[in-house]
Parts: C-alpha cells; structure tokens; sequence
C-alpha cells in the first residue's frame, strides 16, 4: 500500500500541471537572459580584476610619487630659520620647509608652513637642506619652500623674480643654472578661500611649460590671506625628469590640498 | 542548426514536460518549477557538448534542477520555514479533504530537498537507486539511508492517520 500511495499521491499532484505553450521559446529567451547575464558578470569580474591590476603594478605616472610626507631629516646647523625637513619614505625626495601652517600628508602626517615663520623669513636665508644623513652634498629631489607672505593672490606670476637662495646654493657647489628662463604658469585652480596658480599635472604626457634640463621648477600657491606659498625644486639635468615633473605635480597637488584643509 | 543543437532540441521536446513535473514535485509551485525547469535545461544547453554520456542527459539535467533549487533555499537561509511553509500545497481541486493522497502530499513538505528528491525519483519517476545516486551525486548507500529517512519522515508526520508501512529496498 506504501508504495502505491506515494505513488498515486506523487501522480495525482502532479496531474494539475498547467499547459506548456511554447516551451522551448521560453527556452530561447531563458538562454539569451543568462548570457547577458554572464557577460555582464564577466565584465565585472575582468573590470575589476585590471583595476586590481592597476592599483598594484607601477604606474609611470605615479611611480615615486610622494603618499607621505614623514618629519626626519637633518638639520642644518647655519640653518637660521625654523625649518623642518620631511622625507617621502618611498621616493627618497626630501622637503624643506619653514615652519608654518600645518597640512596633512596622505598618510596622517603633518607638513608644516607659516606665513609667519619665526622669526621672520628674510630674504637670502638659506632655507635649504643640501646634506644627506652621511654629510654629502645632495643636491637632486630637494625642494626648496618658502612662504612670502602679504602678496596679493592675484600678482601676475607669469615670471619668477625671487631667487633668494640660489646664490647660496652655489656657493654649496650646487649647479645652478641662472639664465633659467622659467615657466610660464599655467593653468588656474580658484576655490573658495584659496586660489592656486601653479602648472598643473596634465592628464598625461610631458606638460609644454615643463623645460627638459632646467635645473628649477618654481611653483607659486596663493593661500589665503594673501600669502603665497613659494616653492622651488632645484632638480639636476637627468633624464628621468619627466617622472620627476610629474612627481612634483603631485607634491604641489597635495600640499595645496592639505594646505587648504589645514 | 548544427547537430548538436538538433540533439539538444529533441531531447528539450521529450524531456521539458518531465522536468518541470519533477521540479514541481519538489517546490510545490507550478511558476517556480516553469523557472527552475528553463535554467535546468539552460546549464544543460551549455554543458551539452561536454556530457560525455549523452544516453542520460536527464539525469544531467535533474542533478542541475534539484542542486539549483537547494542552493536557491540555502541563499534565502529559508530552508526549514520554507518547508514547513510549503506545507499547506495546493492540491487538485477533486480531492477530497480527507483524501490520502492528499495527506501524503502535504507530507512531504515537510522532507528536505533531497530526501524530497529521492522519494520523488523513486516513486514517481520510477529510477533504481543506481541512477538516483547519480541524478544527485551520492553513493549507492546514502540513497538508501535517505530513503529510509525520508520515508520514517513520512511516518512521522502521517502518525496514524495513514498506516505507511515500510517500502522495500528494490530498485
């Protein structure tokens, strides 16, 4: 009786089954669905998969790239201006500034910038930092910060006048170039509270207003207030400058960024 | 058409109606057995130049279903309350309320899917264990002890109002 009851009961439910139609276009339909489905799921997985790629693998364009500016450095003992000096701990590039007001670096880190440094920038002050931890002369990839402050934001800045330092640094035995005709800056970022005037990264490729051997790069960020913070890479004639330009893109990038946040 | 999607069509014809039959047998839902019969036989579709033993595609085709359907389950983490809330299945209209077949069916609501399957296979698609085992991928012996579990299920949840006596093991 068992066996035939779960049978005849299997049966008799299943004896109300609906009509099929036309199943086997349902079926066509079915199979359309699940392959837009599968591509899509596809194009997810290889998407994300490149960007995994991308995030993980050297990009020319952001290989040495500072994502931290970490306090440490040496500091001069001629020195006579606060300064502090912060290493990016992947690149090796080293930023010299005058103590100022505080931005954050992409790690939590504090860079510092006063437009009133104490005591006062003067002109010709060596703000620089040209030793390594070993006492050698190290001129490439340190930049050179200086905030001048009580100029208005809007100055033409289409030529740089203010070389002070550079006098000293030659006399380091840094080679200088100084018929360096600069830059034109290029580009404008106005937000409110701070307008930045400095060439910008381009989107890719060597920037035109980016001199190939030009021994320095100058860069000019307009605070608010009407300071402007003043910065000068003095870079050596290598060939990898097109790294490096993008590089210091970025620097200013993230210091006018935190700058503002600060 | 190639002749791989002619042999596909044939077999679509010959074993659509019974697959959705089966899956009904298992879910209880006329509109999730169309579904669940569809994606079968899709994965089927996809599969069909790989199956080595084309004599027992449906077989193939009733592993797809009835591991489709549990994976459906467990993702809605519903197994147990959706088989107890399958319990009040709709049943044909000429059924009597005190029919047996009637109480057996609302019975198996309460067996997991693959006990579910089993019983179905065995006693409404009339498979021997040996291709049970294979639709569902287990040894030979657990289609037994499931079997014997599922039917002790049924036991239980007929008490007396149905005098189920044991099945034998044939097949």
């Amino acid at each position: 009786m068992s066996d035939e009851l779960l049978k005849e009961s299997l049966h008799h439910a299943a004896a109300g089954e609906p009509p099929a139609g036309d199943a086997f276009a349902r079926f066509g339909a079915a199979r359309r669905r699940a392959a837009v489905v599968r591509a899509v799921t596809m194009t997810v997985v290889v998407a994300a998969i490149l960007a995994s790629f991308s995030l993980v693998l050297p990009n020319p364009f952001r290989s040495g790239a500072p994502t931290e500016f970490v306090p440490g450095g040496v500091r001069s003992p001629d020195r006579e201006i606060t300064e502090r000096v912060y290493t990016d701990s992947v690149a090796r590039y080293r930023i010299a500034v005058p103590v100022a007001f505080e931005a954050r670096g992409d790690e939590g880190a504090r860079v510092v910038f006063f437009a009133q440094a104490d005591p006062p920038i003067e002109p010709g002050d060596p703000y620089t930092d040209l030793y390594d931890d070993a006492g050698e002369l190290e001129i490439p990839r340190t930049f050179y910060v200086q905030v001048t402050p009580d100029v208005p934001a809007n100055r033409p800045l289409g030529r740089t006048e203010d070389r002070v330092g550079l006098d000293a640094l030659e006399d380091r035995g840094a080679r200088v170039e100084r018929d360096v005709v600069l830059p034109a800056f290029e580009g404008q970022l106005r937000e409110p509270g701070l307008a930045v005037t400095y060439p910008r990264e381009p989107s890719g490729g060597m920037p035109a207003y980016w001199c190939r051997g030009c021994a320095t790069r100058e860069f000019r960020v307009a605070l608010e207030g009407g300071a402007v913070l003043f910065i000068r890479v003095v870079a050596p004639d290598e060939p990898t400058m097109t790294l490096y330009d993008g590089v210091v893109g970025r620097i200013v990038d993230s210091l006018a960024t935190h700058a503002r946040r600060g | 058409m190639s002749s791989g999607e002619i042999d596909f069509r044939r077999f679509f014809d010959a074993e659509f109606r019974p697959l959705r039959r089966f899956a009904y047998l298992l879910t209880s839902d006329w509109s999730e057995a169309e579904d669940l019969a569809q994606e079968a036989m899709v994965r089927t579709f996809r599969a069909w130049g790989r199956i080595q033993d084309r004599t027992k595609p449906g077989a193939y085709a009733r592993a797809v279903l009835v591991n489709r359907h549990r994976s459906l389950l467990r993702r809605a983490k519903v197994e147990a309350k959706h088989a107890l809330a399958r319990r009040p299945d709709p049943v044909p209209e000429d059924a009597e309320p005190a029919d047996d077949r009637v109480l057996v069916w609302k019975a198996l609501g309460v067996l997991p899917v693959k006990e579910r399957a089993v019983v179905v296979l065995r006693f409404f698609e009339d498979l021997p264990q040996a291709e049970i085992a294979e639709v569902l991928g287990v040894p030979v012996g657990t289609v037994k002890s499931m079997t014997h579990r599922a039917l002790g299920r049924l036991r239980d949840e007929l008490g007396e109002a149905i005098a189920l006596v044991p099945v034998g093991e044939g097949g």
